[in-house]
């Protein structure tokens, strides 16, 4: 009796709850057969491929491109300490098809933005659901869909909150209409390098500094100008110098190295800034700066002091104290020596790791030093790294709301409710009084909006007012996308934008880019570069390979439009307007 | 704890490192129906940390044609539940109550019936927590339980997931003391902060909670506070109070149903639904015409559970659990509902018999006017 009726392999009882929820029939034949995506197998993603396989989900395709690391134990319950290091979505599948022989889960390893997914892919599910971690790649998904007019179910969860979005592009609120707030805050150069005002400034300068000495120096680098002092240089020089001093040792080389490094970036800087602040009213606190006598007193000692095991028991420990000046020179001092001697062994550039001890400690370090030289809050190696490794608090009992909400929306939808019926689903621990009943609600349902509607578009126009239009033009994903169909091996760019966009769409195109700035046409481009140009105008669009990805088309009159160019036999060339509104 | 601070470093990040060592150490007791919701529960205990999770299982129950439909995936029986447990988290301790009623009681427990070893357990106050999953167990028996756990000053849980419904109703004692940090005090260490540089601005606009719980390991303002919980009993015989008596009085009817009717009728939905009405004239709960319309709905699933809706309810009722923990933060008082159709979670305060209304409405006026500041 005990068996028949726990056995876990009897997708009848799972079938019965669908049935009996929504009293229909036809949802189990629905659910059987509704191919579903799961973009994401994370937090949440794990929970949603739990529910849908036992929801009855057969069919599901899974794309992740991550692999699973130790801090994931505590929510993803699919994997475990033997698997740290493997594929996400792998994994996950083996454990999910142990759990439940009967599914059929199909993985892909793989970016959701590559090319491997062109729009068919997407137009082969019944529903998406997204549960990325990512603003950019959400972004991406929610365009997608929409070309592809498919059902995607956004998802998301940041501690003890968490959101469930359904989104149908036409009817719904897409991801896009509400600016999200920008995930990482553009801080000012000069507020880098001269002017911190919060300890953030300070470890955002230390993780800078670290890719000045031992990663690849980017443009973007506010401290790009100070390329001789990477170690590849130093160690150049040191070479160098080499057939002339024999005496000098590795160890020497070390000391060497660390103290030109401490020098500059902790005395002279800290020197210079101190200079720049005499005019202004505010100045520099005494700064702890050691002597040379100490310096080299710290270079000889660290090697004793410190370990990284020690280092590595700090950084677990939230309650550990914020390091003092001294302490944190010692450290600085410390990591610099492993990080050159790392750097020695591998010959290549490293890359900041929260994780890895060492480089947080380095972090920790110098964001300490430059913290105390200009009066701020240091914090402690713990908090460094959730700072620096941007890392998000996660639950596995937020994620298990989230997940589980999701799949329940899923199956209100392919029981027949309309998506705009569905509502976007909260779930925040922060207690709301309801006037009526006077009591709390931790899941609350919102009504989902429509997109903006259309004549507000047009009305900018009109007005061109500068403020207006940007506002307006805010949810270009609902209203303005193209999606062009067309053999893309024999359609030229000239004969998309001639016969397609002028002809066709009674467009004036200005210009037509890729998202990673490949402009493919330019209308005023033309008597410039004449060569160039024409032979992007003969190529056609397979040779460009610019079809099956996401092309911003600026049209004369200020208005952008999303393009999409689905590759498909034995069409000439057809463009359609996806989502006019009014017609609902 | 080394290795622990990584795997739980998101969460520490979240509650602090004493709340942490609290779950860690801490002891809950399961106890029902070998569900989905009590696989979903165990499951996220397990993964939070909790240090020792003891699982009952009441297998008395006779098969009848209203016998509810579980959807469980970690184990055909407890004893393999808990060996899929334990490879989720092999550091806590997870045993069934044979295995540890054979370790900690040095005589064997004379008592075969499983309530009588269950109360002995709780008995043995080695429990700070236990949650009833309650799954067609009669009222007698949760009332038991719940009259057992209060003597011996453990909290108590009562979860049941019907259909596309979750109810959880929390009994903690007539005393229950937590660690509030009120707005005010928030703002004051926000202000604090700010004047030593020290806030975290990942996301200013909708991370405020989460940032203040971010360092609630060095938050200093604390209040605390007192509550006062009604007895299930007496929850469960005041429903006609409650804001929502529509759901409630649907919990009374599925809890009589599952005792009484299912046993007897040829059980259909519209017999169900029929029953269910002469239950409303019977008891006189009065109910809107438009209510009663998705009532009728609501038996249809009386005896199915949805794998998406137990675990919801198990996520929340998780969340409850480490709250209970590390006394940190008001639990849910008393009474909480999901409904999956309308996507609504929401925390209903029924009120015991005995506590006037009046004194409940100051309770309510107090916590209100600190959320208006």
């Amino acid at each position: 009796m005990d068996d028949e009726c726990h056995s876990h392999a009897d997708p009848s009882n799972i079938y019965k709850g669908a049935e009996h929820c929504f009293s229909s029939c036809q949802i189990v034949e629905k659910i059987r057969h509704s191919k579903i995506l799961l973009i994401g197998v994370g937090g949440v993603g794990c929970e949603v491929l739990k529910n849908l396989v036992f929801s009855g989900f057969v069919n599901i395709h899974l794309v992740d491109l991550d692999t699973i690391s130790v801090s994931n134990l505590n929510r993803q319950f699919l994997f475990r300490s033997e698997d740290v290091g493997k594929w996400k979505a792998v994994v996950a599948k083996d454990r999910i098809t142990k759990l439940c022989p009967w599914s059929q889960i199909t993985v892909s390893v793989e970016n959701i933005r590559s090319k491997e997914f062109p729009l068919e892919f997407f137009k082969q599910f019944a529903a998406v659901i997204c549960a990325l971690d990512n603003h950019k790649a959400r972004l991406y998904v929610n365009e997608v869909c929409a070309f592809a007019q498919v059902p995607l179910f956004e998802t998301g969860s940041t501690g003890y909150q968490g959101q469930v979005t359904p989104i149908l592009a036409g009817s719904t609120e897409c991801y896009n209409c509400e600016p999200k707030p920008q995930q990482t805050e553009h801080i000012a150069v000069c507020t880098i390098r001269h002017r911190p005002e919060s300890v953030e400034h300070c470890i955002v300068w230390a993780m800078y500094l670290f890719d000045v000495l031992f990663g690849n120096l980017e443009d973007s680098n506010p401290l790009s100008d100070e390329k001789e002092y990477k170690v590849s240089h130093l160690a150049r020089e040191w070479t160098f110098e080499d057939g002339a001093r024999k005496t000098s040792t590795e160890q020497e080389w070390e000391n060497m190295t660390c103290e030109r490094v401490v020098n500059k970036f902790f005395i002279e800087d800290l020197q210079f800034v101190e200079s720049l602040k005499k005019d202004t009213l505010s100045s520099l606190s005494i700064l702890n700066i050691p002597t040379q006598e100490q310096l080299r007193r710290y270079l000889l000692n660290v090697d004793t002091k410190y370990s990284v095991e020690d280092l590595k028991l700090e950084e677990q420990n939230p309650h550990q104290l914020v390091w003092t000046c001294d302490k944190a020179y010692e450290v600085l001092i410390f990591c610099l020596k492993q990080l050159l001697r790392r750097w020695k062994e591998s010959k290549s550039a490293l890359t900041f790791d929260e994780n890895d001890t060492i480089s947080l400690a380095f972090v920790t370090a110098a964001s300490t030093v430059r913290a105390s030289a200009f009066d701020i809050v240091a914090k402690n190696s713990f908090d460094v790294r959730g700072i620096a490794g941007r890392i998000i608090p996660a639950l596995s009992i937020t994620n298990a709301v989230i997940g589980d909400i999701v799949v329940f929306q899923l199956l209100r939808f392919l029981s027949g409710t309309c998506m705009k019926d569905l509502c976007n689903a909260r779930l925040s621990q922060v207690s709301r009084p309801r006037p009526r009943y006077l009591d709390e609600v931790i899941i609350t349902p919102e009504f989902i909006r429509p997109p903006v509607a259309e004549y507000v578009c047009r009305l900018s126009l009109v007005c061109l007012s500068e403020r207006l239009f940007g506002k307006i033009l805010r949810c270009i994903i609902c209203h303005q996308l193209l999606l062009v169909t067309c053999d893309a091996r024999n359609v030229t760019v000239r004969q998309f934008i001639e016969d397609g966009l002028k002809k066709q769409m009674n467009m004036e195109p200005f210009s037509v880019a890729t998202d990673v700035g490949y402009i493919i046409y330019d209308s005023e481009q033309d008597c410039e570069v004449p060569v160039e140009a024409q032979r992007i105008d003969k190529s056609t669009i397979a040779q460009l390979q610019v079809e099956e990805q996401p092309l911003s088309i600026l049209d004369e009159s200020g208005v952008y439009y999303r393009g999409w160019i689905r590759h498909q036999c034995d069409v000439s060339l057809s463009i359609e307007r996806i989502f006019s509104f009014g017609d609902d | 704890m080394s290795s622990s601070a990584i795997i739980y470093d998101r969460q520490i990040r979240l509650w602090g490192l004493q709340t942490q060592s609290k779950i860690l150490k801490s002891k809950v007791f399961l106890f029902g129906y070998h569900s989905g919701l009590l696989e979903e529960l165990a499951k996220d205990l397990v993964l939070t940390g909790v240090g020792t999770l003891v699982i009952g299982k009441y297998s008395e129950y006779t098969e009848t044609s209203g016998q509810p439909k579980f959807v469980t995936y970690l184990g055909h029986d407890l004893e393999e539940l808990v060996k899929a447990l334990s490879v989720l988290n092999p550091r806590a301790q997870i045993q069934t109550v044979n295995t540890f009623v054979e370790k900690h009681f040095s005589e064997k427990v004379e008592e075969q019936n499983d309530i009588q070893i269950v109360s002995r357990l709780i008995e043995t106050k080695s429990f700070e927590i236990c949650c009833l999953i309650c799954e067609r167990i009669g009222c007698p028996v949760a009332f038991a339980l719940n009259r057992i756990c209060r003597d011996n000053n453990t909290l108590f849980v009562y979860a049941e997931v019907i259909g596309a419904l979750g109810f959880l109703i929390l009994d903690l004692g007539s005393h229950y003391t937590y660690h509030y940090l009120n707005k005010s005090s928030k703002r004051a260490s926000r202000l604090r902060s700010t004047n030593r540089n020290e806030v975290i601005a990942l996301d200013d606009s909708d991370s405020d909670s989460a940032q203040v719980d971010n360092h609630s390991y060095s938050m200093s303002i604390e209040n605390e506070r007192t509550l006062e919980y009604p007895t299930l009993e007496q929850v469960l015989s005041n429903i006609r109070q409650s804001p929502y008596p529509l759901y409630f009085s649907f919990l009374a009817f599925v809890r009589r149903w599952k005792e009484e009717y299912c046993m007897t009728s040829q059980d259909c939905l519209e017999d169900r639904q029929r029953q269910f009405e002469m239950f409303l004239q019977l008891h006189k709960i009065d109910i809107k015409k438009s209510e009663l319309q998705s009532s009728y709905n609501f038996c249809s699933f009386m005896n199915v559970e949805l794998i998406s809706v137990s675990s919801c309810l198990a996520g929340v009722l998780g969340r409850e659990i480490v709250k209970l923990i590390s006394r940190n933060e008001k639990p849910i008082f008393n009474t909480f509902i999901f409904d999956a159709f309308s996507c609504l979670g929401s925390i209903v305060y029924i009120p015991s018999t005995k506590v006037d209304r009046k004194r409940s409405r100051e309770d309510e006026k107090e916590d209100s006017t600190v959320y208006d500041i």
